[in-house]
Formats: structure tokens, sequence, C-alpha cells
């Protein structure tokens, strides 16, 4: 009910308020939350965890990138950089994951027992599950961090057509950076309200050396972190592929 | 420039080194602080796992076979006054690993009731556990220890040691703002660390029973402006963005108040991590908080952006003009346009993600999917979407302010130029 009618605020809105591409984001979301469906069930079904969540991460960029925001030579070298940064974050997510064992549910948790009718007993992989849920947080920011900034550098290059390709990548840097504190002050504030219930948990009946070594704590905190991992390294794979390939297109064109 | 990119100055090799040395040693270090402990802490240094039996689980149309297994582990002691010494512990796990932890050779786990294994089995709590720990570990004693080694005694598990993992993340995530952020990377350090003692402080007072949303708003309202001012300097467009931020966030939080009230009251028992017992009131005001925190950096980001557009188009009008409002209208809004959509997918992502583990649990316990939606991912659905309406609602308001900001002064240099 309470989801219906802010679906319905928010649709109505950005009728009101935005544009055609606006209007191209109700339906990308949509798409966007269809895959992700159709990949759990795919996963409930029993098909091999990962392979489905990379494929997932690949469909989500392309409807991201292509469809919102249009084949160019922004969004191609946003689409090399994202997939670029997802390939070298997966052998960090699965070192960290491995390591944490914090996969599961954990004490802070609403626990599922058989004598309130539930089962345990679900013969699905929670390690592997916890690298997917990891993965899918972090190319969603990614997508965002690597648009903001191929998308400045094109602004850069329309202010000024003759730049070279060192001085794009130079002017690219400094505003990579502006773009790098941002997206993390934006993550950081959307993860601090989903894990505010956790922290009250933690502030009124945990020691400190628990907390640190609490299972949930560091569960959340290395996919948070992951977070923010991917948007640092995103940073010199955006603007280093987005200048090249905008000078590049900028040298076809002429 | 060129030269700064072609020939790096010698302090950025420096930091660097500094970075990548600190991204080794401090998880190294903390790994080691074992001694600080008071509890016992144990290196897994040999596992044999073995099959105990199959259990079976059902959603009502497909049956789940569930392996469970037990681990016997051979641990050395890293403190306490047994260090060095071998320990035997026994630890039930299953294949899926929903509730349990299944441990692997070189980590390190924490130890209660370490005691001789030659001695009768423990009591109370450790009673089962230590039991089939003695038992395994006379066996083993006649020479599969490793090294040759006896193992002497025997401990219940206690759970992983994860500070110094915490440590590496922490050291990689800072070091990694420094190394391509420079001054920016610094400042968020900072703004994030005060932003996390700020929340502490707010939640602590909470459960000292104060208000949290009354609470939360002030906190917000200040780091909206340490913000604006920390990163893009105290001048007018600061200053413009600052009203801006908080009017959309007063508009979603009113909205999104609206909506919590004249609908049926919101089943919060499967909010994640909400301390239980909870009163419905209090919960109201959690989530809503939740609420307005949440969308607070993406519509900062939002209404920075606006704002500085439309400083840019003022600044380029030519001396005595105001540029055409419709005009002006029309590429803000183009504008905004290019933000939104990745930042809604943005939204998505990141407020559904850690809610997948739960969905398939309980679509696995063969509960309909309209259910799972309405308890369980229901709070992250919820922030995805006052999130995205936030992001939404910040153009046109930024949009307005900015324009009649900048009119204004627009208005007053012209009389000023003419007087």
């Amino acid at each position: 009910m309470i989801l219906l009618i802010l679906s319905g605020i928010l649709i109505l809105f950005i009728f009101l308020f935005c544009g055609d591409k606006g209007a191209k984001s109700i339906i990308s979301t949509a798409m966007n939350a269809l895959c992700l469906l159709a990949a759990l069930f795919a996963i409930h079904r029993g098909l091999p965890v990962l392979p489905v969540t990379l494929c997932l991460i690949l469909l989500i960029t392309v409807i991201t990138l292509f469809y919102q925001n249009e084949v160019s030579p922004q969004s191609k070298a946003a689409f090399l950089s994202v997939v670029l940064v997802v390939l070298v974050t997966v052998p960090l997510v699965l070192w960290f994951a491995a390591k944490a064992n914090s996969q599961g549910f954990n004490p802070e948790e609403y626990e599922l027992t058989d004598s309130n009718g539930y089962t345990r007993n679900i013969h699905l992989n929670m390690f592997q599950i916890q690298v997917a849920v990891m993965l899918i947080a972090l190319t969603g920011t990614v997508i965002d961090e690597a648009v903001a900034i191929t998308s400045s550098l094109a602004g850069i290059l329309d202010n000024r057509p003759d730049l070279a390709l060192p001085d794009l990548i130079a002017s690219g840097f400094q505003v990579s950076r502006a773009v790098l504190a941002t997206s993390i002050h934006t993550i950081f504030y959307i993860y601090a309200a989903e894990y505010m219930t956790l922290m009250i948990q933690y502030v009124s009946d945990n020691s400190f050396v628990y907390i640190i070594n609490a299972q949930s704590l560091a569960g959340e905190l290395i996919s948070v972190a992951m977070g923010g991992v991917g948007c640092c390294l995103i940073v010199p794979c955006a603007t280093l592929l987005g200048s090249l390939f905008l000078t590049r297109a900028g040298e076809n064109g002429r | 420039m060129e030269r700064f990119l072609k020939k790096p100055k010698p302090a950025s090799w420096l930091l660097a080194l500094a970075v990548l040395a600190a991204i080794i040693l401090v998880p190294l270090l903390v790994r080691a602080d074992a001694g600080l402990y008071s509890r016992a802490v144990g290196r897994v240094v040999q596992v044999r796992t073995e099959k105990t039996g199959v259990k079976t689980g059902t959603d009502g149309t497909h049956e789940y076979q569930e392996t469970y297994y037990r681990q016997t582990l051979t641990l050395r002691l890293l403190n306490t006054k047994d260090e060095g010494r071998l320990v035997r512990a026994v630890s039930a796990c299953t294949s899926s690993g929903v509730y349990d932890t299944t441990y692997a050779k070189g980590d390190d786990v924490f130890l209660d009731h370490v005691q001789r294994a030659a001695g009768t089995t423990g009591s109370g709590s450790a009673g089962s556990a230590s039991g089939e720990a003695s038992a395994s570990a006379g066996r083993a004693s006649a020479g599969a220890g490793a090294g040759g080694e006896t193992v002497a005694l025997t401990a219940v598990l206690g759970g992983t040691k994860r500070d110094w993992l915490i440590a590496a993340i922490l050291t990689l995530l800072f070091g990694l703002f420094l190394l391509i952020g420079r001054r920016e990377g610094a400042l968020t350090i900072l703004s994030l660390v005060l932003n996390m003692a700020a929340f502490f402080l707010v939640l602590h007072l909470y459960t000292q029973g104060k208000n949290i949303l009354l609470m939360m708003i002030p906190v917000t309202v200040f780091f909206t402006a340490m913000l604006l001012f920390f990163m893009y300097g105290w001048n007018e467009r600061s200053r413009v963005s600052f009203r801006a931020t908080l009017l959309t966030l007063a508009g979603v939080t009113l909205l999104a108040l609206l909506v919590i009230r004249f609908c049926p009251r919101i089943d919060y028992d499967f909010m994640d991590y909400l301390p239980q017992p909870y009163e419905q009131e209090d919960a109201n005001l959690i989530f809503l908080s939740e609420i307005m925190v949440g969308c607070l950096g993406a519509v900062m980001d939002v209404v920075v952006t606006i704002v500085m557009t439309t400083d840019q188009i003022f600044a380029t009008q030519p001396a005595g003009t105001q540029p055409d409002p419709a005009g002006l209208r029309t590429s803000l809004r183009a504008v905004g346009d290019d933000l939104v959509g990745t930042m809604i997918s943005l939204m998505f992502f990141t407020n559904t993600a850690a809610g997948l583990p739960s969905f398939l649990l309980f679509l696995r316990n063969g509960i309909a999917f309209r259910t799972i939606l309405r308890y369980n991912i229901f709070f992250g659905l919820a922030r995805f979407l006052t999130g995205s309406i936030g992001v939404v609602l910040a153009i046109p308001l930024a949009a307005w302010i900015a324009i009649r900001h900048y009119r204004t002064r627009a208005g007053a240099e012209e009389k000023g130029g003419l007087a």
C-alpha cells in the first residue's frame, strides 16, 4: 500500500519535473528490477550464484548506460570502466568475504527457527550470496560515478574542443576528484540510513571489543567499504578511458 | 598541468609508498594483537570435516537437501598462559551456512573454556561440545596432530576474530581516498569520521530516551552546512545550495510523514536489525530519520549541480540583461534529467541489495512473493522510493531557489549600476 503510494508519487514527480530521460528512467528502473527478480528466481531454482550475478551485473550496466544514457563515446567508456572495476574487485570481494566468515544471518538479526515454522535447511550457499550482494551494490554505485565522470569530460571537451589528450586527462582528474567526494557521501548517507537500526543495537548493548569482531559489522562494513573502493578505482579508469574515447571520437568527427 | 602528469612530484610517490605500506602493515599488526584480549584466541592450523547427516527442508513444492558437517579443528593458541600450545575444538556447520560458520585453515577464532583434555568433560554450556572434543583429541594425540605435537587442550569456539579485517578494509579505503582524492580525499575521511561520531552520539542519546528524529534534524542541518562549505567553500553557491538542500529534505520527510500517518500501520516486525521489542511510534520515528538521512547525499549532489549551472548561466550573461526564463528552465531541466536516471538506479541497488539473502531464505521457505515484498524488503524499497523522490524533487526546488536568488541579485546590481 505505502509502496504503491510512494511509487505513484515518484512517477508523478518524474513526469512533472523531468523530461524524456526522466521518463526513460522509470522504464529502466523497472527493467533493472525485473532483471534482479529474474536473477533471484534463477538462484532460487538452483542455478549457480556467481555466474548468474555476473550476468545480472552486465545486464544492469547495459540497461543503465546504453538505454538510459544512449550509445555514445561517453557511455562506451563508462561501460568499459565499470566492467574493468567489477573484474578487479571480484577477487578482492572474494578474499575479504572468505576471511570474514560473515555470510548468513547474524545474532543481531531476526532469527528464523524451526519453532516458528521456518526451515533453515535451504541448500543455498550463503557465502556466494553474500558476495553477490556486495557486487550488486557496488555496480549500482560505480555506474553512477562512471557516468558523472565521463559526462563531465564531455563537458570539458565541449568548451575547449582543441584540448589535447594529456591536458584533458589532467583537467579530467580535477573534476573526477570532486565527483569521488560527492559519490562517497551519497552512498555513505544511504548506508548510514540502512544500518541505523544496527548502530542503535551496537550503542545500546555491546562493548567495543564485541563490535569490532562482530559478524554483522564485518559483513556490512566490508560490503559498504567495497562500494567505496569501487568508487575510488573507477576514477582513474573512467578518466583515462573517457578521455581516450572522447578525443578519438573527436578526431574521427573532424 | 602537463608537467604534473608526466613527472609526478616526489611527494606523491612518497604518499603512494606510505599508503601501500599502511595497507600491508596495519592489518598484519592488528592481526597480531591477540595479546590485548583477555579472551583466548587461536589460529586454525588443521581442519577435519566429516559429514554427519542430511536434513530436508521444503518450501511446499520443492525439497532441499541440506548437508550437515562436523568440523574438528586444531588451533594454536595465540595468547593466554598456554600461548603456543595446540587446542582441539569441534563445530557443527551446514553446506548453506545460514546461521553457522565453516572454518578454514588460517582463521583466528575466539576460544572459551580452554581446559585439559585429559580431565572430565566440562559442565554447563561447554557440555557436549568439549565432551566430543576431548574424545577426538584423545585419538588425534596418537600422532595425527599438526607436526606430531600432542594436543592436550580442548575449547569451545566463540566466533571469528575479525578486528584485523575491519582495520584492513578501512586502511584500504582511506588509503585509496588519499591516493586518488588527494585534498578532497582527506576532507572526505575527516567528514566521514565526524559524521560517524555525530551519528553515534545521537543514537547514544536516543538509547537514553530522547526523540531520535528531533535530534537527527539539527545533525542533518549541521552536516549539510559543513559538507557544502568544506567542499565548495564559503560562497554564494554554497549558501544557495544549503537552502535548497534543506528545503528538499524537509519536503521528502514531510511527505513520508504524511504517507505513514494516513496509511495502515507499518509492521516493523521484519525491519532489519530493529531491536525487539519495539514501540510503533518509536519505530516510525526511526524509519523517518532513516528516510531523511538516506537521501541527504543524493539530494545534495543534484542541488549542487543545478545551482552551479544556474550560477554559470547568470555569470555568462552580458551585463545588464536577464537570461530568458523559459530557456533557463529548459536547460536546468536537462541538467537534472541527466542526473536522475543513474541516481535512481544507484538508489535502487544500494537499498535493495542487502535484502537479497533474506529474500532467498524466505523464497526457499515457500513464502509468497507478495508477503516478502510487504514485510521483508519493504523498508529497503521504501527508502529507495523516498530517496528517488528526493532526487527528483531536488530539481525544481533547487532551480526555483537558485533562479530567485540570482534574479534578485542581478536586479539589485542593475539598480546599483544605474544609481
